[in-house]
């Protein structure tokens, strides 16, 4: 698989990233005005680029003795963390923004990276409600990123590979969402919990005045909001959906296709399931989701055999 | 030429509004939401206007003054009121006032003024400085070991101290309200933390003052089951379920029986979240919530006139999100009566 020219790659990764927030923005909004029985007419296509240039617009916010730089850097680290998990995403059989041999590693360290830059963005408000969403994603966080730790082993079995392309190439007549059919909602639990969103969205909550957000306005709010809106896009289609393989469509328009339908999910989930307490998700987390990742690898161990 | 562009798109996103809810506002603030050229944000740091709906006197108005300040510029304030005579609250000084039944117009307009630079944003009426002088030892100073604990300018620092695990979790006296998402009217809470662990909790009501309220404004008399519509609305936006309390929040504004609502509401699994929570009387938030999805249905009986003494202490050892959602769903009611008592003037 090649590379891409070292100048080239962050153009064709911040292109994505665009595309990407822009397409999981109208998708949000497209599934929220769908529950809430409104209308959905051509103006929802603009009214992303309308919300961002008000959050523009309005000042950033100042609380008294913030930590400024952990501040300013955790929003920068959450997108900086969706780029790097969009560059690993083969786009085709011979191309992949980054190419890295071990991308499974990559993409749980970006995981555990997440958790660091969500708790910054909390704790360094020096505020009361985003410090109380900080510590309670925490404990979401840490549950979940063990499920992801199992999934991805599992779905790198069968490929022999830690690389993300020899994942996909691994499941050419067979995605691993029938292979391992565990392993799909599994990941998307780990999605909702990595990007804050719907029944996991226990950093950001309006039960707590916005959580982490609570303090932030701004550009520090507008790039914050971009980077969960990025991170759902980044849990795209490679792992279980068989990436870029697929009939008649060239294969960066089926990375295109599948994301955007992981998208769909993910938003619909976000809108049609309420927050689960904090208690009650590290306790499912550790007593059912834990063994059912295990049952995962047990059964993609055993294919492999 | 840009920047004239950007706020040009700026002015015509719908606007975010943070709702301060004052005596005689109710629950009907909430149904704003219905309107997609407004969206209701929990902080005030998200909003561009903020909407004061009712009365608020005295300590009411000091604590509205607070959050006025938190909104970023440009802002605007918009007063929605029966009562204009009745005294005005510092921020509100320069606030256009809204005497009819609907103030989304105004706020829209407000709202563009500002972003387009045609009217000045709101200014601050609060002094950026510490609410008391630093004196070092004493009432408003260190008092507590190394750099921890005292009350430095007036305000209670954290202290370690012992928890329910062992851990000596710093603990810290904060206030909370009376404007926080899913508080009823006027319900403040003084609350002592460890982590988010509640180990003292006081809630009190602040004076709501007297007068007419914005359904009588309205010339509108709810049903008790529109009153609950509205109760809804709020609660799902405390659950995480923003686009249906818009859903609920156009139901009550149409008069719906808001049957397919209701279901996708029992299909949310908020029922389930709210489960053990705020359990008083062998009733939980889950119950109470529940009792508010059967139009037919009373309000849950025995626990009409909790006092807030009682439903404070139960509330003790629970997490502060837990307790969020426990009072608001003491905040449904059947009709305008309190639950628990006085809150919902």
């Amino acid at each position: 698989m090649s590379g891409l020219a070292v100048w080239a790659a962050p153009l064709l990764v911040a292109v994505l990233l665009a595309g990407g927030v822009y397409a999981a923005a109208v998708i949000d909004l497209a599934t929220g005005r769908s529950v809430a029985g409104t209308g959905l007419g051509p103006s929802a296509l603009l009214q992303p680029f309308r919300r961002a240039a008000l959050t523009v617009v309005q000042r950033p916010s100042a609380t008294e003795r913030p930590d400024v730089v952990m501040w300013l850097l955790a929003p920068a680290l959450y997108l900086g963390l969706a780029a790097a998990g969009l560059a690993l995403v083969p786009l085709s059989p011979t191309f992949a923004i980054a190419d890295v041999q071990a991308g499974i590693v990559v993409w749980g360290t970006i995981e555990s990276l997440v958790i660091v830059a969500i708790f910054l963005h909390g704790w360094s408000a020096n505020s009361l409600q985003p410090l109380l969403a900080a510590y309670r994603f925490l404990a979401v966080g840490v549950s979940y990123l063990l499920l992801s730790m199992f999934v991805l082993i599992a779905a790198a079995i069968p490929a022999e590979s830690l690389a993300t392309g020899q994942i996909v190439v691994s499941q050419h007549g067979l995605w691993n969402v029938v292979r391992q059919p565990l392993g799909l909602p599994l990941f998307l639990i780990v999605a909702l919990g990595s990007a804050t969103w719907g029944p996991l969205n226990v950093a950001d909550g309006t039960d707590l005045a916005g959580g982490t957000t609570a303090e932030v306005s701004g550009m520090p709010l507008l790039m914050w909001r971009a980077a969960r809106l990025a991170m759902l896009t980044s849990f795209a289609a490679t792992v279980f959906l068989g990436g870029w393989q697929g009939p008649w469509l060239p294969g960066p328009l089926w990375v295109a296709v599948k994301t955007l339908l992981v998208l769909v999910v993910l938003a619909a989930a976000g809108h049609r399931f309420a927050r689960v307490p904090t208690e009650r998700f590290v306790t499912i987390c550790w007593v059912v989701l834990l063994p059912l990742s295990f049952v995962d690898l047990a059964v993609a161990g055993v294919g492999a055999l | 030429m840009a920047i004239g562009i950007l706020r040009r798109w700026a002015a015509s996103a719908p606007v975010p509004v943070f709702i301060a809810r004052g005596g005689g506002a109710g629950w009907r603030p909430v149904e704003l939401a219905a309107d997609p050229r407004v969206r209701l944000v929990p902080s005030p740091r998200h909003a561009s206007v903020l909407l004061a709906a009712g009365r608020f006197p005295g300590p009411m108005g000091e604590a509205l003054d607070r959050v006025h300040d938190q909104l970023p510029a440009p802002r605007a304030a918009v007063w929605w009121t029966a009562d204009a005579d009745a005294g005005r609250p510092a921020a509100l000084q320069g606030a256009s006032v809204v005497p009819g039944p609907d103030p989304v117009d105004r706020i829209v307009a407000a709202h563009r003024a500002t972003v387009l630079g045609d009217a000045p944003s709101s200014p601050d009426v609060g002094a950026d400085v510490p609410p008391n002088e630093f004196v070092g030892l004493g009432d408003n100073g260190h008092g507590g070991e190394g750099m921890m604990g005292g009350v430095p300018y007036g305000r209670p620092m954290a202290m370690t101290a012992d928890d329910r695990d062992g851990l000596a979790l710093d603990r810290l006296s904060v206030t909370l309200g009376p404007f926080l998402p899913g508080f009823t009217n006027g319900l403040q809470a003084t609350v002592a933390l460890q982590g988010g662990i509640v180990q003292e909790l006081s809630l009190d009501v602040l004076d709501l003052g007297e007068g007419r309220s914005l359904d009588d404004l309205a010339g509108e008399a709810p049903t008790p089951w529109r009153t609950r519509l509205r109760w809804l609305s709020e609660a799902l936006r405390v659950g995480g379920l923003d686009a249906l309390a818009v859903r609920t929040a156009r139901a009550a504004r149409q008069g719906d029986e808001a049957t397919s609502t209701v279901a996708l509401v029992r299909r949310s699994g908020l029922l389930r979240s709210w489960s053990g929570i705020g359990a008083l009387d062998g009733l939980d938030a889950a119950s109470r919530l529940a009792g508010a999805l059967d139009p037919s249905g009373p309000a849950p009986g025995g626990q009409a006139d909790v006092p807030l003494d009682r439903l404070a202490a139960s509330l003790v050892g629970s997490d502060w999100a837990d307790v969020v959602v426990a009072i608001c769903s003491f905040g449904f009611v059947a009709g305008e009566n309190a639950h628990p008592r006085a809150v919902h003037r």
